[in-house]
């Protein structure tokens, strides 16, 4: 049996090696997606204030009531930035955000006495994004900068009125700021944001597509079978459906791990070109990762694909041929896929009600997964794997009674019989 | 009964649809002998082949082959059993020599075995390298038929069932398969059973022959006693003439 399993799996492999559709999909767009991802957030981190021409709508305000020159040291702020001088804190900054500010940035009360001492300015910004991805670090420097080079500023002028050639490099930062990226409604530290992109964003998304693949390549491989006419002669050979399903399945898991390894690549240019350049800004990637999470997480993400593939090989029976059971595949995987919005939308952690009502879902998983190790937070995780243990088995059972003869070869459809349009 | 490879006893076979295409279906295929199933289209033909290889469960009847309920039998079975379908293709990416190393690779692990079950393979198909080569979705359909025919004969089959197994095939290497199918018969034994639409070609190469109508046999003999008891000329005539008027309690068993 081994040996009978192992030639069909490699004759899979083969075969789904040689659909160009396959081979561009699986093995050569995971690298370029993620590598073109991470030379455009690059790009969108270094932007510099002077390359985004809009004028920043920024709220100054004090925690606590400021003294007379405190908010005289603001109004220096607010004249050299073009920043708004809003007074007192009242509520949460995230209260202004919403009032249309781009960015809130709360000084601490007795900040003039600082400066005069030679000591940095303590300050929290806050600034708000819609947009996904690193975009916000680059808001947040621009910020940052300003407020920076605005009390630099002073600083200078202040020696300059003592010591009118004097250079002022004492302080060659001023400001200690504590960082808070607003996106979709989370606060983020700014140390944090690296780990928040890889893990709530970019893994998302190439699980996303890794799935998605996944699911097409099992559609394709029982299409290809469909469309051939060879299936009839290889049902009445010595294998039974089990084999040809194992076989069928471990051919497309390797496809999908060929496809695993292309986006680790791909994922290695990014974290190049995008989350290193978020290092170069003081930021880590701030996730508390162990080992045996990192395992459990990269098991449920295994055991996904399989089952992705899987399912994929239980809509391609319903199809004709290859088109068709791409068709099918495409309709019914992007549904599945549906709750992955949930991240983007900044949802990532629902109610345990509805969390656990979507592992019904086969491709589900291993969202949880990922984010349950960028929370450190093992049941999640846990819930993920166990979830994922159930759908392999109710799937692979779903598969063999599917690939019986009897229905394959009386013509016993799912209902769903689709025949790809040729071009 | 020693000999016996094949027996359909009363077989009906009704599709989920409500399709009835079997009504009662009786036959008899003996080892070393080449048996005929001929019949207009509809008649049932493709379904008994696909019940006698495992493929499809009788609604009613009996079923043996090799002594055997072949749904239950399972894999050691099919080992002896070779099924060519009527619609049977090939992997079109795939290079003919590959296939019959991957077929070869599904019947035996023992490396010797498999290399003369290529040998095997590649005399009977009549492809030369160049051709083997090629991946098979290049071949016209004559080659892919004769490929097909090697890749069911390559595991010296006890039993053979083909469908349509000169369909879309050259005059020359028709000629060829049919030489095959009585080889395999008379010379190494096994039980065939064949379907054609070319009676000539039933005529040439069946030792017996079984007319099938609407899921039954309403004659069934040697070809030359058919024949003679249809005061035939030739079998066209004779499955003409059992077609159009049926024997009224069944079925013509001449010899």
């Amino acid at each position: 049996m081994p040996g009978r399993v192992a030639a069909l799996a490699s004759k899979e492999v083969r075969e789904l090696l040689r659909e160009r559709l396959v081979l561009v999909g699986m093995v050569i767009m995971p690298a370029l997606i993620m590598i073109l991802l991470g030379g455009l957030e690059g790009a969108a981190i270094h932007k510099t204030v002077e390359e985004t021409g809009r004028p920043l709508h920024v709220a100054i305000v004090f925690k606590g009531a400021p003294t007379r020159e405190d908010l005289a040291l603001a109004s220096l702020i607010a004249k050299a930035t073009g920043f708004q001088l809003a007074g007192i804190l009242q509520g949460s900054p995230l209260q202004l955000l919403s009032k249309g500010f781009d960015g809130v940035i709360v000084l601490e009360p007795g900040a003039a006495s600082n400066i005069s001492q030679g000591l940095p300015v303590s300050a929290s910004i806050y600034v708000s994004t819609g947009s996904l991805g690193p975009s916000a670090t680059s808001l947040y420097r621009r910020v940052e900068g300003a407020l920076s080079r605005a009390l630099q500023g002073v600083v200078a002028a202040r020696v300059r009125a003592v010591l009118p050639h004097a250079t002022p490099g004492f302080l060659s930062n001023p400001v200690r700021a504590e960082g808070v990226i607003v996106s979709w409604g989370r606060e983020i530290p700014v140390e944090k944001y690296a780990g928040y992109l890889l893990s709530l964003y970019a893994a998302p998304l190439a699980l996303l597509i890794l799935i998605t693949s996944a699911t097409q390549v099992g559609a394709i491989s029982i299409g290809l079978e469909r469309e051939a006419r060879t299936l009839e002669m290889l049902l009445a050979s010595p294998v039974t459906s089990s084999e040809i399903v194992v076989s069928k399945i471990l051919g497309v898991s390797a496809i999908t791990l060929l496809g695993a390894a292309s986006f680790g690549v791909g994922l290695a240019v990014y974290y190049k070109l995008a989350v290193r350049a978020l290092g170069g800004l003081g930021l880590s990637i701030g996730v508390g990762l162990t080992a045996p999470h990192v395992a459990v997480a990269a098991i449920v993400v295994a055991a996904s694909l399989y089952v992705a593939a899987l399912l994929g090989l239980v809509l391609g029976l319903g199809a004709e041929d290859v088109r068709g059971a791409q068709m099918v595949a495409n309709y019914l995987g992007f549904l599945l896929l549906a709750p992955y919005i949930l991240v983007f939308l900044g949802l990532p952690l629902l109610p345990s009600g509805p969390s656990t009502a979507l592992l019904l879902d086969p491709l589900y998983p291993p969202l949880p997964a990922v984010v349950g190790v960028y929370l450190s937070r093992p049941q999640l995780l846990f819930e993920a794997l166990a979830a994922e243990a159930a759908h392999i088995v109710a799937w692979t059972l779903v598969a063999v009674k599917l690939l019986e003869p009897e229905r394959l070869v009386a013509g016993i459809r799912l209902g769903f019989l689709l025949r790809g349009r040729r071009t | 009964m020693p000999g016996e490879a094949v027996v359909l006893d009363g077989v009906w076979k009704v599709y989920p649809g409500g399709v009835t295409a079997l009504r009662g279906l009786s036959m008899r295929v003996n080892f070393g002998e080449v048996v005929a199933l001929a019949g207009p289209n509809g008649a049932g033909k493709t379904t008994a082949m696909r019940i006698i290889a495992g493929l499809l469960t009788p609604t009613r009847g009996v079923v043996s082959v090799a002594g055997a309920n072949p749904r239950a039998a399972g894999v050691g079975l099919r080992r002896i059993l070779g099924y060519l379908p009527e619609d049977a293709g090939v992997y079109r990416r795939m290079r003919g020599i590959e296939y019959l190393r991957f077929t070869a690779s599904l019947y035996t692990g023992d490396p010797r075995e498999r290399e003369e079950m290529i040998r095997r393979a590649v005399e009977i198909s009549g492809l030369g390298w160049e051709d083997l080569n090629r991946p098979m979705g290049e071949y016209s359909k004559g080659m892919k038929r004769r490929i097909l025919v090697a890749r069911v004969l390559m595991t010296n089959p006890r039993i053979v069932l083909m469908d349509e197994p000169t369909a879309g095939v050259d005059v020359e290497h028709a000629v060829a398969i049919r030489g095959l199918l009585r080889r395999w018969a008379h010379e190494r034994g096994a039980a065939v059973l064949f379907s054609s639409h070319n009676l000539m070609e039933v005529d040439v190469v069946a030792d017996r022959v079984y007319i099938v109508s609407g899921g039954r046999v309403i004659a069934e003999g040697r070809p030359q006693d058919l024949k003679e008891e249809f005061k035939a000329e030739t079998l066209e005539e004779v499955y003409l003439k059992a077609i159009k008027s049926p024997a009224p309690g069944g079925v013509v068993n001449a010899g």
